[in-house]
Parts: structure tokens; sequence; C-alpha cells
């Protein structure tokens, strides 16, 4: 089967979610981070970057060749490359919003959007800027940290993992496996229960900025 | 001394951050949750998604059926347009 005939067997809506989803995912990991949702363009929402990666990969303009591996890791990484993308650029304007409200436009707007992008090459979701948070006060960066290690406190296996990270600078769910003797797993699903602390610490200080990501505001 | 403690607070934050980026899901019910965390509907999303990339697919067939044509249709009256006048 040809690549449009591939593109065209998929379930879109099934695609669509957890590419959005995905989206989700990684914008509010980053707005954790950076303290701000000024990293990311005002007014794009999870489906309008999931938009945005769909569009380019059906257009061509990212070659997607399904005999290396299956689409939604491809748009995945498309998806890591635009959101790196918008975090590193200080002019959000050279990315066009696309809103799904528009897709009566569409193909024709497909061209637009291609003009107006300046999409880097990819870059791999750990690129440089998901190690190190630049746009905080030291304070805040502070701030995070005991928050969080108290809202761990009385959760001896999350205290564990936090300071197996602190102690043995590690950067891999396999590695802190190793180090505290415990399956992957383990880690895996205490990392999300931090995260799940760590998110809802931001909303309820307030510290992930104006309109958190919690009430449905653009990333 | 008190900036390296700082630079040390901004990796340890920043390891974090990069380990909560590790355990992305795969599963289709944590990409739903994700989105209804930020207000949104999961099912609302898949729609429109589905439509613009149908939309769009539908699009890049008929724009590679034409090139298509205008291929074939070039070969059967000999043009060759490398060798079109300016």
């Amino acid at each position: 089967m040809d690549t449009v005939g591939e593109l065209l067997s998929c379930d879109w809506r099934e695609i669509g979610i957890r590419l959005a989803g995905y989206t989700a995912f990684r914008a509010r990991n980053l707005v954790w981070r950076t303290g701000s949702t000024e990293a990311l363009a005002k007014g794009l929402m999870p489906g309008d970057i999931a938009a945005q990666a769909i569009l380019s990969v059906i257009s061509g303009e990212r070659t997607w060749d399904p005999d290396r591996g299956p689409l939604l890791p491809f748009l995945k990484r498309v998806v890591d490359s635009l959101l790196n993308h918008l975090a590193e650029s200080n002019d959000n304007r050279r990315v066009a919003r696309l809103s799904l409200e528009d897709a009566d436009i569409l193909p024709q707007e497909v061209t637009e959007y291609r003009r107006l992008s300046n999409d880097p090459p990819m870059i791999p979701r750990t690129s440089p800027i998901n190690a190190e948070v630049q746009s905080e006060p030291d304070d805040a960066v502070d701030q995070k940290l005991q928050q969080l290690f108290a809202a761990a406190e009385g959760k001896p296996e999350l205290v564990e993992v936090l300071n197996a990270i602190i102690e043995f600078d590690e950067m891999r769910p396999r590695q802190v496996a190793i180090r505290i003797g415990k399956p992957v797993s383990h880690v895996n699903n205490c990392l999300k229960r931090l995260r799940r602390l760590a998110l809802k610490i931001s909303a309820t200080t307030g510290t992930t900025g104006p309109g958190a990501v919690s009430s449905g505001a653009p990333i | 001394m008190k900036k390296n403690r700082k630079d040390s607070a901004r990796q340890t934050l920043g390891r974090i951050a990069q380990l909560f980026d590790e355990v992305v899901s795969e599963e289709l019910a944590e990409a739903e949750e994700e989105l209804r965390a930020l207000g949104l509907d999961p099912s609302a999303i898949g729609e429109k998604l589905e439509q613009l990339a149908l939309k769009s697919i539908r699009g890049r067939m008929l724009r590679e059926h034409s090139d298509a044509v205008r291929a074939r249709v070039r070969a059967q009256i000999g043009i060759n347009p490398a060798n079109k006048l300016n």
C-alpha cells in the first residue's frame, strides 16, 4: 500500500485523541518546568499543535515512510519538534495559529501554514531545553522543589525516587531503578504519581502563570 | 557557593522534569485524561482532527491525481516541460 493508502486506512479519530493527549502531556510538563505559559505561543491549544503535526505529515512537508515505522510515533516526534520550537523561539509569531475551527477552508490552508511556519529539523524529545530550567527565578525553583518534597512526605517510595534523582544525577527511569534496586515499572509509577502531585501544586499555587492550564486556557 | 546551590536546584528540577517526560503513557484513556485536565473534550478534539485529516488526505489525492494526469497528457502529446519556451 502506498503512503496515501496507508494514511487513508488510519483511525484518525483515535490518532487525533492520542496525539492531542500526548501534546497536552508534554505541554503541561513544559509549563510546570518553566513556571510560565510564556514559553509557548499564546492561544495555541494541544489540538492546534496536533493539527499542525498531522497536516505537515499529510501534506508531505514531513515525510513519513510507512516502511520505517508506524504513524503515531512519527507524529509524536513532529509534536516534540513543534513544542521545542515554540519553547525556544522568542518570536512565536512564526507559528501560525491553525484553529480546528478553520477545518472548512482546508486543504488550501495547508499551503498557508507551510509558508508561515519555519520548523526546524527534528529535535529529539530530550533536547537541552528539556534538561534545564532557565526562565524561572531562583526562589521559584527552590520553592517548587520544596513543595514537591513536602507533597511526597509520608510516601517513602516517592521520597526514595526523589532522593535517587538528586543524589545520583540520574535522568532515566531505568537508571533510577538500578540505583534503588526496584523494578523500572515501580519507578515509572512513582514518577507518574510525582508528576500528578507537581501539577496539582502548580494548579493550586498558580505557579504555572496566569490562566493555568488546568483551567482550560491555551498552553 | 550560593550560586552553585541555585544551579544545583535548577539542574535537579530539570532532571525531574525530564523524568516526567519519560513516563508518557501509551494508553488512550490517559491521553483523554490529559485533555480533560486542560478542560478539553477528547471526543470533540478527535472528531475535529479526523475531519481535518480526511479533508487534507482528499486534497493530497486530488493534487497527486492532477499531477499524474498532467504528466500523462504531456507524455502523450510529446511536450517536455524542460524544453518549454520562456
